[in-house]
């Protein structure tokens, strides 16, 4: 589905002279294949290159060098670009930053109009896209009077209206408090269910992507390892090297198999506690 | 936040924000135009009432405008010492009431311009009150559709319209949150004189600036992600369609506009 080949990629592109001489590129020399339905989880210390990467994915950004393409269509061919970003959708960290229309049948109306979305549909698209992510507020109600966890809802609703193959979630729980970060989660599982989209999700919080298909893990502008998760959370120099910890029930897996205890890799947070209150 | 809150929009479902948006943006520039151009007093007199029912009937807050004809007291304070006092005609029948003189005929004209400033104020607020920016905007672009065809973007003229409009009660929290910030670190501009009060302001202009110039950024962003390419391809969001209503709003405001020449 996505093809990333040899790809690197400056902001502002380095000139000759001495100042910029040592400039570095927010991503080089990339190439990873992302295959359709596949769950991704881009992991990273903050400027390690995964929010530039989700936004070549877009075409947002072009490459400086090598190419990124999306069911086959080149991001950086200019005829392309509205193909690709009806395949890619990404919702951002800020939902606040995002959010064009005053009310939420508005603001979700907004990227249907964009695409030319038959009018007389327009109405039952934003209901239906209300209705999938389970947001408590009708089309009317005013953007501004919906909490934070409701505004990323609304978020996630308005790019789900234009039914993206792919869909990158760039940081998108970090604004939102514990509770409201869970409910998140669990509609975007539940949503995914019924659509299965390619997910790739950008965050810091491992226990958010435990069941991911796949861990990139990013370091100065690289992916440095990529892997199940359960092979890449063995290795804690590496993640630690990456600025990433392990989630807490994940840490004391690990200390009970160095004492000698026999636990599966694959074990969820229920399974350990289960194991636990046995042996007790 | 109360400053500008005349200028938010909000759902309250009634009459006004029925009518059709390309009609409400004539009728306001029709009805302004006859408050500008009315000389009669009693006539001035009848249209900020008639203004004030559609107040009402927009179900707006009357606090709300109350408070905003009290924030240009100060104007209508100037515009009565300058119409009465200053700008006299000799002739004109004087009034004394104890040291101050004031000409009868200025203090005619002074209540009309300060009818005429409180009309204008009160239109625009209930035209923006009762419209949703996006709805304001998709009516002034049909509107001014004409005018594409000499290539001007006029599109993209009234995408920045209705996104400032739509960022501008999270501006004013943001202002707000920067003035609270710098006032628990000591600065700030509500102690001593002017002139330092002056320059309390820069402090909370500055990161206002940058906070804007990044969220503009983020959103151009979203807006480009989520295929927003100009009006190119785009489908219009709502269907709008002339009703006996808005024709009635039409035929009274030139109405009212003919008036002016006949009373």
């Amino acid at each position: 589905m996505i093809d990333i080949r040899d790809t690197t990629f400056y902001y502002n592109m380095p000139q000759d002279d001495e100042e910029d001489a040592g400039r570095k590129p927010a991503l080089s020399h990339i190439s990873l294949t992302i295959a359709a339905g596949e769950f991704v989880a881009f992991l990273g210390r903050n400027g390690s290159g995964k929010s530039s990467l989700s936004r070549l994915l877009n075409g947002i950004e072009l490459p400086t060098e090598g190419t990124v393409s999306v069911e086959g269509h080149v991001t950086s061919d200019k005829a392309a670009l509205s193909a690709v970003r009806r395949i890619v959708q990404i919702v951002f960290q800020n939902p606040e930053n995002q959010q064009v229309g005053i009310t939420v049948g508005e603001d979700i109306a907004f990227g249907l109009s964009n695409i030319g979305w038959p009018q007389h549909d327009i109405a039952n698209r934003v209901a239906w896209a209300i209705n999938l992510v389970g947001l408590d507020a009708d089309e009317d109600r005013p953007v501004s009077n919906l909490s934070g966890g409701e505004k990323q809802k609304l978020a996630l609703a308005a790019v789900l209206a234009l039914a993206p193959r792919c869909l990158i979630l760039d940081e998108a729980t970090s604004m939102l408090d514990p509770v409201a970060r869970r409910q998140f989660v669990a509609t975007l599982h539940e949503v995914r269910k019924q659509y299965p989209f390619t997910l790739i999700y950008i965050t810091h919080h491992l226990e958010e992507v435990t069941d991911a298909d796949r861990w990139l893990l990013f370091r100065a502008g690289k992916v440095v390892a990529s892997g199940t998760p359960n092979v890449l959370a063995q290795d804690t120099r590496l993640l630690e090297d990456c600025g990433l910890e392990l989630p807490y029930y994940w840490k004391l897996a690990g200390l009970l198999r160095e004492s000698g205890i026999s636990v599966p890799s694959d074990m969820n947070e229920l399974e350990l506690r289960e194991l636990l209150c046995k042996s007790s | 936040m109360a400053g500008a809150s005349f200028l938010l929009y909000q759902k309250r479902d009634s009459l006004l924000e029925r009518w059709d948006p390309r009609m409400k943006i004539v009728a306001v520039l029709l009805f302004g135009a006859a408050l500008l151009l009315t000389h009669s007093l009693g006539l001035k007199t009848v249209q900020l009432l008639l203004l004030i029912v559609l107040w009402g009937m927009a179900k707006l807050s009357w606090r709300v405008l109350v408070f905003t004809l009290l924030s240009l007291s100060l104007f209508f304070a100037s515009t009565m010492i300058y119409q009465s006092v200053l700008t006299a005609v000799p002739g004109e029948s004087m009034i004394t009431w104890g040291w101050l003189s004031f000409s009868s005929q200025g203090v005619i004209r002074g209540i009309m311009m300060c009818e005429q400033i409180a009309g204008i104020v009160l239109l625009l607020a209930l035209l923006v009150r009762t419209t949703s920016p996006i709805i304001l905007a998709e009516g002034l672009e049909m509107l001014l559709k004409p005018l594409k065809k000499w290539r001007l973007p006029v599109h993209e003229a009234v995408m920045m319209f209705s996104i400032a409009l739509r960022f501008l009660p999270i501006l004013i929290e943001e202002f707000d949150k920067i003035r609270k910030a710098q006032l628990a670190r000591g600065g700030g501009f509500h102690r001593k004189g002017v002139s330092t009060r002056f320059r309390g302001v820069l402090p909370m202009l500055m990161p206002l600036f940058v906070m804007s110039i990044i969220r503009a950024k983020d959103l151009a962003v979203a807006m480009e992600s989520r295929c927003y390419q100009g009006d190119e391809g785009r489908t219009p969001i709502r269907v709008y369609r002339l009703r006996v209503s808005d024709y009635a709003v039409f035929s009274f405001s030139i109405v009212n506009l003919a008036a002016i020449f006949v009373w």
